[in-house]
């Protein structure tokens, strides 16, 4: 029961991770493959300020949340100087000076990094496994409904603006710069967020479990799901979250498996497992869609079917208006 | 006080100028048109005016303040509104959506004030709906922006500027590859932005199109303003006809064609004259009659956009056979699809042999070489390693054929061990044929040799072009400057938005006035 509950766990917190990076990657399209390296800064300043500090818990949240979203704006900034590739060799990069960061400065604990880290606890009462797992799945509300909110507004109306055309976007009146910014800022202070619940669960942080390997991994687990969704997001984290356990069995070929299920899904499902456009997402559509009363359901998603019915308050006949 | 004021606008891209003092001025509510051959200057001046390039000197005012400095979203802010060339729609978001960002207005000023459902904002949506109503886009509202026809695409690009009423809306070349309904329609819609008060200035190829729905016309060329006024006086104005057609051909032979030229070249220009039927140059193995190319019933489409449509078309063994047409008619993607880089339907052989079927690295093996728009030497290599590159024969072959190429452009012989990137435009273009003659082609096609080349230079390269045809290659060369494609070519076709409208012996259309109505798009 305790070993479900690690695992389950870990999956939320990937999940969390995920969800946030899709509102760079997804939302605003930027390259992004630093995402570890904010889990590393939530869960250091958690693990430095509560061990050696003895600030609460819950202050050290809060803390972890500020810094790493000051780290995504700086990254933010960088993001408006670079572009596609280069960008996404400086996100890199960010990994590893993070990583070379938390290994040589003494603050952080060196090379065998922060143990010891004290348990939360809420009115007296220390958390346990459960108490982890439960405020994992708060943390994955919130951020599913700070990301699904951010999809819903003129902001992300215009970060998907920018992702489809970044010079259009703008000729159309978008500050793509703190539109572009505020995308980097959001995603990475849910890793922030993140990283604090993942320091006192793993009740230690070494410099390496942060790096470049971790970032790909939620890269990847955004792209497995279907990039530019909260449910791929969220899937992509289950699936592939899960699966090094599910594999234990050929534990010698865990990682094969892995590659292999992510190469193949990437070939023939370009727009993840249940992505916009995926096969799942167009077969659910044709499942469960009224069937079209005028041409608007042919190509458009949910959000943009309600939104033609809030414009238009009831469809129109094809034709109209037209000459 | 004038909406616009362009006021000595020179841009320059390292050495090249290409707007060189620009004066215009536009009042509030006026329509005017920018037209002017490939290369004029007129994406130039656009961009300039959208905020995307920076003047190198000189000032544009709006409602008399300076925005010279502006960035593509403050000029959105301030008033002027683009479409783009090649429409760039949203086209993960609907149509709706798509309108609404640039409907938006203040909602996008900071990241902080579009924290807000856009779908709250009804008085916004109310606004896009009207815009949608006007510009015929209500029946795909829902629709997501890449499902569109290209009509439709260019509608909602139109619709996505005109939100947020701009006083001055921008229209680059807004008739490219919608065909003729189309066309129709969206004239319609232009013509209907009247009533909104808003200014428009119209960068488009289709001339006759164009002079149709404005009140005024600046004609481009080279970077400069060269006639300017009501549209029936642009239309008629020969400098217009000569800045589209390239240099007359009558003055081009008469002028340049004097005793300094070679032999050659003297008795090309007598057997042209005389010549009416295609005709064949000496050892290119062919029996006499006989095609070496020969293509039928080709069609080229991009997506929903028809760039050829039946096309038939021979060249002979060792014709020199051009292709002229303005801006957009179909020529480079005739070229492309011969040489196998754009995906065609129909039928083309060459000797007989399918070419269709192979890819295009294949046909150099076959016998194509290929001069590709804008030379694309590679800039890195020297000389004679570009030519090297390209050879595909026996290393013993491969010195000969280098040989060959230095014997017949000498000067490239002189800078074999130069950068490519170093040479000057004429020389790259001449090391671009000497590359594909290095796959020992019996047919070379050419994409717009010309373009931004100096008169002389252009000489020169025709000269070698009617050499290479006496000496059995066939060429087939798309060019837009007609005047000099025709005063040297056998056999020419006149391409009219994606159809051969004309063909016949090259000396007898440099005479038809129809070639003149086709380039300047009167049909």
């Amino acid at each position: 029961m305790s070993y479900f509950l690690v695992i389950a766990t870990t999956v939320v917190i990937y999940a969390v991770l995920s969800v946030g990076l899709n509102i760079a990657v997804g939302y605003a399209g930027q390259p992004h493959l630093a995402q570890g390296a904010f889990l590393g800064i939530g869960a250091y300043m958690v693990a430095v300020f509560s061990t050696r500090y003895g600030l609460s818990f819950w202050l050290c949240v809060l803390i972890a949340i500020v810094v790493t979203a000051l780290s995504g704006f700086v990254l933010g900034v960088i993001s408006l100087r670079l572009r596609d590739d280069f960008l996404a060799i400086v996100t890199i990069g960010l990994n590893f000076v993070v990583v070379a960061i938390f290994q040589y400065v003494p603050w952080f604990g060196g090379a065998t990094g922060v143990y010891a880290i004290p348990l939360p606890s809420i009115g007296g009462h220390e958390f346990g496994n459960p108490e982890f797992l439960l405020l994992g799945l708060v943390m994955l509300a919130i951020s599913v409904a700070v990301s699904g909110y951010i999809s819903r507004t003129w902001l992300g109306l215009g970060l998907a603006s920018i992702r489809d055309d970044e010079l259009a976007s703008a000729s159309s009146g978008t500050p793509v710069a703190s539109f572009k910014i505020a995308a980097f800022v959001v995603a990475s202070a849910i890793a922030g967020m993140a990283g604090a619940l993942y320091a006192p669960f793993l009740s230690a942080v070494t410099p390496t479990s942060f790096g470049f390997t971790e970032s790909i991994v939620m890269l990847a687990m955004v792209m497995f799901g279907g990039v530019g969704t909260i449910r791929g997001a969220i899937l992509g984290a289950i699936v592939l979250g899960a699966l090094p356990e599910a594999f234990r069995f050929v534990s010698d070929y865990r990682l094969l498996i892995f590659g292999a299920i992510l190469v193949l899904v990437l070939r023939f499902q370009p727009h993840g497992i249940i992505g916009t456009d995926s096969a799942a997402a167009n077969a659910w559509k044709r499942l469960f869609s009224r069937p079209p009363k005028t041409e608007y359901d042919a190509s458009c998603n949910d959000a943009a079917s309600a939104m033609s019915v809030a414009v238009h308050g009831e469809p129109e006949q094809p034709g109209d208006g037209k000459d | 006080m004038p909406l616009l004021e362009v006021t000595d606008v020179t841009v320059q891209f390292g050495g090249v100028k290409a707007l060189s003092k620009i004066n215009l001025s536009l009042e509030p509510g006026e329509f005017c048109a920018v037209i002017g051959p490939n290369g004029a200057g007129k994406t130039t001046l656009f961009n300039v005016l959208a905020g995307v390039i920076r003047p190198t000197s000189g000032s544009i005012r709006l409602d008399g303040e300076p925005v010279h400095h502006a960035k593509p979203a403050t000029m959105r802010h301030r008033g002027v509104a683009r479409t783009f060339q090649v429409s760039r729609v949203f086209e993960s978001l609907t149509v709706v959506e798509n309108v609404a960002i640039a409907a938006a207005g203040q909602r996008l000023l900071s990241p902080s004030r579009a924290l807000r459902r856009y779908r709250a904002d009804k008085d916004v949506l109310a606004r896009v709906d009207q815009l949608l109503l006007d510009t015929g886009l209500s029946h795909v509202a829902g629709t997501r922006a890449d499902a569109l026809n290209i009509g439709d695409v260019r509608r909602l690009d139109i619709a996505r500027a005109l939100a947020g009423d701009p006083k001055l809306l921008l229209l680059d070349e807004p008739a490219a590859g919608i065909g003729a309904d189309g066309m129709r329609s969206l004239g319609a819609l232009i013509t209907s932005l009247r009533g909104r008060g808003v200014s428009v200035l119209l960068v488009e190829h289709y001339v006759g199109w164009a002079l149709s729905l404005v009140d005024r016309a600046v004609v481009l060329d080279m970077g400069e303003i060269i006639a300017e006024g009501l549209p029936d006086s642009v239309r008629a104005d020969p400098q217009v006809i000569k800045a589209y057609l390239g240099s007359s051909g009558e003055e081009h032979s008469a002028d340049e064609n004097g005793p300094a030229q070679s032999e050659a070249n003297g008795e090309r220009v007598h057997v042209s004259e005389n010549v009416t039927t295609p005709r064949h140059f000496g050892s290119g193995g062919n029996e006499p009659g006989g095609a070496l190319l020969e293509i039928r019933d080709l069609a080229v489409n991009y997506g929903h956009v028809s760039a050829v449509h039946k096309v038939d078309l021979t060249v002979a063994a060792g014709e020199f056979v051009t292709v002229v047409g303005a801006n957009g008619a179909g020529k480079s993607s005739l070229i492309k699809a011969v040489m196998g880089l754009v995906p065609a339907a129909g039928r083309m052989t060459l000797d007989g042999r399918d070419l269709l079927a192979a890819p295009a690295h294949r046909r150099t093996a076959l016998g194509v070489g290929y001069v590709p728009e804008g030379r694309r030497v590679f800039s890195g290599l020297t000389v004679e390693e570009n030519l090297k590159v390209a050879a595909t024969a026996q290393p013993a072959v491969v010195s000969q054929l280098i040989d060959q190429v230095f014997e017949m452009f000498p000067s490239l012989a002189r800078r074999r061990n130069q950068f490519a990137g170093n040479l000057s435009g004429g020389e790259q273009s001449m090391l671009a044929m000497g590359r594909a003659m290095m796959v020992q082609p019996s047919l070379l096609v050419a994409d717009e040799i010309t373009l931004g080349l100096a008169p002389v230079v252009v000489d020169e390269l025709f000269e070698h072009l009617v050499r290479m045809a006496h000496s059995g290659v066939a060429v087939l060369l798309a060019e837009q400057n007609a005047a000099v494609a025709l005063a040297s070519a056998d056999r020419a076709y006149v391409m009219e938005v994606g159809t051969m409208t004309l063909s016949g012996a090259a000396t007898e259309l440099r005479r038809n006035q129809r070639v003149i109505d086709a380039y300047l798009q009167m049909a």
